[in-house]
């Protein structure tokens, strides 16, 4: 493959993934799960770790960021940028009804830098999602119809790195800016057209800092004094609490007037989160990897008050990789083949019913060049019960991620 | 998966796919499922307030500056005066000398008897105006026109589709001056009524159909030709002020008055204190009654009013306003008028709680609307309703 083509299919990529980025503003719809908190969370690792089950805290290596945890950074060795789009599809269901929604998303993008091979030193800038909202539901009756959106979400922006000060050992951090609006829109209609039909819209500006922390230990082997254990890794990943300032806004229009109706500030609770992980390359050739992560969402106060709505949530994973092989001319045996499933119990409770998820996952790693490669990671999963009021999603979500190493940065003579 | 050999083809595969995936998603409306999880303060809780006005007034507006219709003449206490003016004569006739002039009128309203003699005199205008500007008092001041009439004008009827023609003095015509003319000299004519039963209407500039429209008709001896030249303008702005001379019914408390021609208009204030301040208005509606014994139409009569959002200074916003509409409650007319936008603005803390009623013909006519006020018995005092949700 000539340079010029990589180029164009790296061009050809991102073009993708800012057309989608543009895209996800147009469909509307989603779970009314999010209508709560700060809306589904996302805890997103790039679509290699998508496939893996969403596992990946303790994974090491040159051909991935680890948005995961950043003391995975230590490994790269060439810049490397990052960019991920998802489809997502929902089937609905409560005791009553049930809908169809879509979506797509940008994932965000990640840049790598490597400084300093011999040590580890690695610096990140990332952009991801953190929370999404996107719900649309209808209330209706002889007098009114009332419908309900929402949109929006929290990205963080980030900014940091990685070094390993021992052998064996690697660390890594990053500074995130969490930042996002979120807006939620009830629209009425009203059967007697003497009735002003009306929008009330509230929009929640959401701007705070947060540290991330994180270690990869590989020496578990030499510790213990087992070398079965070598292929071992265990990661550690912490993010700090931090408390996000929010601007409210609250619109109150018809067809006649747009009314301004209250601003006002608050404070929104986004507590402590941490996960541990695991990686265990088997016969050099296949990962296997677990993680479980934990956020304390059970006493997180939003604008002084907890909401009832809130619980703290618990998720693990496990994932397989088959890695690919290089040195061969099948293209298929150059594919990655992934594999995994997590259960999340996620930070949502109703009435006592607690809100869960069990997703299994799958996805491939297509190359596209000597460095670069298209990750595909797939879930299938439900969450909820359609039981105690509640409703069901059954959810279908299609990730796509291009990962390469850049020659951007790297001068190259021309032929 | 023979392309999947070539890695270009691979991705483009993938990106078709993805994108396929992204685009089939788009069929989207919401629907009942999740909206049992929304807390009820997502829901929508009517309320209703029913309120009465605690004051009712009138005002004097200046009339409109648009209108398609000059009002001369006088009817019991109402007199009308009208004043009109052509443009300017082209340069091309200049020193062609002017052998007549005659300004053709075409009658389209009366108000009074239809039947009735009507006359006019016909005035040189001699100060400058303007069509938003000129209000009765400054139209019938001393020296706003000449008052030794050019001519006096006597019809022992005039019907409503009949054209009159009055002469006009060349030399008033020459002292217009033409269209490059540096100084405006041309203030128009101005008509005062001389009559008593009748206010006759006619088609001014404005009017839908040309051949209604004023014409001024000249004709000029070409002398280098032996020839008489027409020449007809037709394009001009006209203003009518029209004043009561007995206005004792407007110290009436129990009603408030519109008057049409007058731009007399009725002035209602509410007490909606009783509201929550961040009520979200999805309905208000003002009813009054009318009371047909002190009102005056015609077979002309626009039958509508409008109410008006009045600002803190008592200006009325004439851009937000609510349009009448008119039905029979057991044998009595009510007038119904949508006023939501107004008690939305209240509510955001406006200092005056007023609205202003209008006459949809204000500039057209001179119909009275008498609607009972804040002193009229409960059951005919102006009510407004209003359907409100808290918004959270």
């Amino acid at each position: 493959m000539t340079r010029h083509r990589r180029r164009y299919l790296r061009v050809l990529g991102f073009l993708g993934l800012s057309c989608f980025a543009a895209f996800s503003i147009v469909f509307a719809g989603g779970s009314s799960y999010s209508r709560f908190g700060v809306g589904d969370l996302l805890r997103y690792g790039g679509s290699r770790l998508d496939a893996m089950g969403g596992a990946g805290i303790a994974l090491l290596g040159d051909g991935f960021i680890n948005r995961l945890n950043p003391a995975g950074l230590s490994r790269i060795s060439r810049t490397r940028i990052s960019g991920g789009l998802e489809y997502s599809s929902y089937f609905s269901k409560d005791s009553k009804e049930e809908g169809r929604y879509s979506r797509a998303a940008f994932k965000g993008v990640a840049f790598a830098i490597p400084i300093d091979k011999d040590y580890g030193i690695t610096l990140l800038l990332e952009s991801s999602p953190y929370s999404y909202v996107h719900y649309a539901t209808q209330v209706r009756d002889t007098v009114v119809t009332q419908d309900f959106f929402g949109t929006g979400g929290l990205s963080a922006l980030s900014f940091g790195g990685s070094v390993t000060p021992l052998d064996k050992f690697s660390v890594g951090f990053k500074l995130n800016y969490l930042f996002g609006r979120i807006r939620q829109f009830g629209r009425f209609g009203f059967a007697d057209p003497t009735f002003l039909d009306s929008e009330i819209s509230r929009s929640d500006f959401h701007s705070g800092f947060s540290f991330t922390a994180g270690a990869i230990y590989e020496g578990l082997s030499d510790l213990l004094n087992a070398p079965s254990l070598s292929p071992l890794t265990l990661g550690f990943v912490l993010t700090t609490p931090t408390t996000l300032s929010v601007e409210r806004e609250s619109v109150f229009s018809t067809a006649e007037s747009f009314d301004t109706t209250a601003t006002s500030s608050g404070k929104v609770d986004v507590p402590l989160g941490f996960g541990f992980g695991a990686s265990y390359l088997l016969a050099s050739r296949y990962y296997l990897t677990a993680d479980a992560y934990h956020q304390s969402w059970g006493s997180a106060k939003f604008f002084g008050v907890h909401p009832a709505e809130l619980r703290n949530s618990t998720r693990v994973g496990v994932g397989f990789e088959s890695l690919p092989q290089r040195e061969t001319a099948s293209f298929l045996q150059r594919v990655a083949y992934r594999a995994g499933f997590y259960y999340n119990s996620t930070y949502y409770t109703f009435n006592n019913s607690p809100v869960d998820e069990w997703f299994v996952t799958g996805g491939f790693g297509v190359p596209i060049g000597p460095e670069a490669r298209i990750n595909i990671g797939l879930h299938l999963g439900f969450r909820g019960t359609t039981s105690n009021n509640l409703q069901r999603d059954t959810i279908f979500r299609l990730s796509l991620s291009l990962s390469a190493n850049e020659a951007w940065f790297i001068r190259i003579e021309e032929d | 998966m023979q392309f999947m050999k070539n890695p270009a083809q691979a991705a483009h595969f993938f990106l078709v796919i993805l994108f396929a995936a992204g685009f089939s998603g788009c069929s989207e409306d919401p629907n009942p499922v999740g909206a049992g999880l929304l807390p009820s303060s997502d829901l929508l809780k009517l309320d209703t307030l029913s309120t009465f006005a605690i004051r009712s007034s009138g005002q004097s507006a200046i009339p409109l500056a648009s209108t398609t219709r000059l009002l001369v003449g006088k009817v019991r206490d109402i007199e009308s005066w009208g004043v009109f003016r052509f443009s300017s004569l082209p340069d091309s006739v200049a020193y062609m000398k002017i052998l007549s002039a005659e300004v053709i009128l075409r009658a389209n309203y009366h108000f009074g008897d239809s039947l009735a003699s009507f006359s006019f005199s016909v005035h040189k205008v001699l100060q400058s105006w303007g069509t938003d500007s000129l209000t009765v008092d400054s139209l019938t001041a001393a020296g706003f026109y000449d008052a030794n009439p050019m001519s006096t004008i006597n019809l022992p009827s005039v019907g409503d589709t009949a054209s009159i023609t009055i002469p006009v003095d060349t030399t008033l015509i020459r002292s217009w001056g033409t269209i490059s003319d540096t100084t405006l000299q041309n203030f128009g004519i101005l008509l005062r009524p001389t009559n008593s039963q009748v206010v006759k209407g006619f088609a001014m500039f404005g009017a839908s159909d040309e051949s209604h429209r004023p014409r001024l008709l000249m004709r000029f001896l070409r002398e280098e030709f032996s020839r008489i030249d027409t020449l007809i303008l037709s394009k001009g702005v006209s203003r009518f002020g029209a004043r009561i001379l007995d206005a004792s019914w407007i110290s009436d408390s129990a009603r408030i008055y519109v008057h049409n021609g007058l731009s007399y208009r009725g002035v209602l204030e509410f007490d909606i204190s009783s509201l929550p301040a961040h009520a979200a208005i999805h309905r208000a509606q003002l009813e009054l009654t009318l009371d047909p014994s002190q009102s005056q139409f015609s077979s002309y009569t626009v039958d509508s009013t409008v109410a008006v959002y009045s600002t803190s200074d008592g200006v009325a916003l004439t851009e937000i306003f609510g349009l009448s509409e008119s039905f029979l409650s057991n044998g009595t007319r009510i007038h119904r008028y949508p006023v939501g936008q107004f008690v939305q603005r209240w509510v955001r803390g406006a200092t005056q709680r007023r609205i202003i009623i209008a006459g949809l013909g204000e500039p057209e006519g001179l119909d009275l609307f008498a609607f009972y006020g804040a002193a009229a018995p409960l059951s005919l005092r102006p009510r407004l309703s209003i359907v409100y949700s808290l918004i959270q």
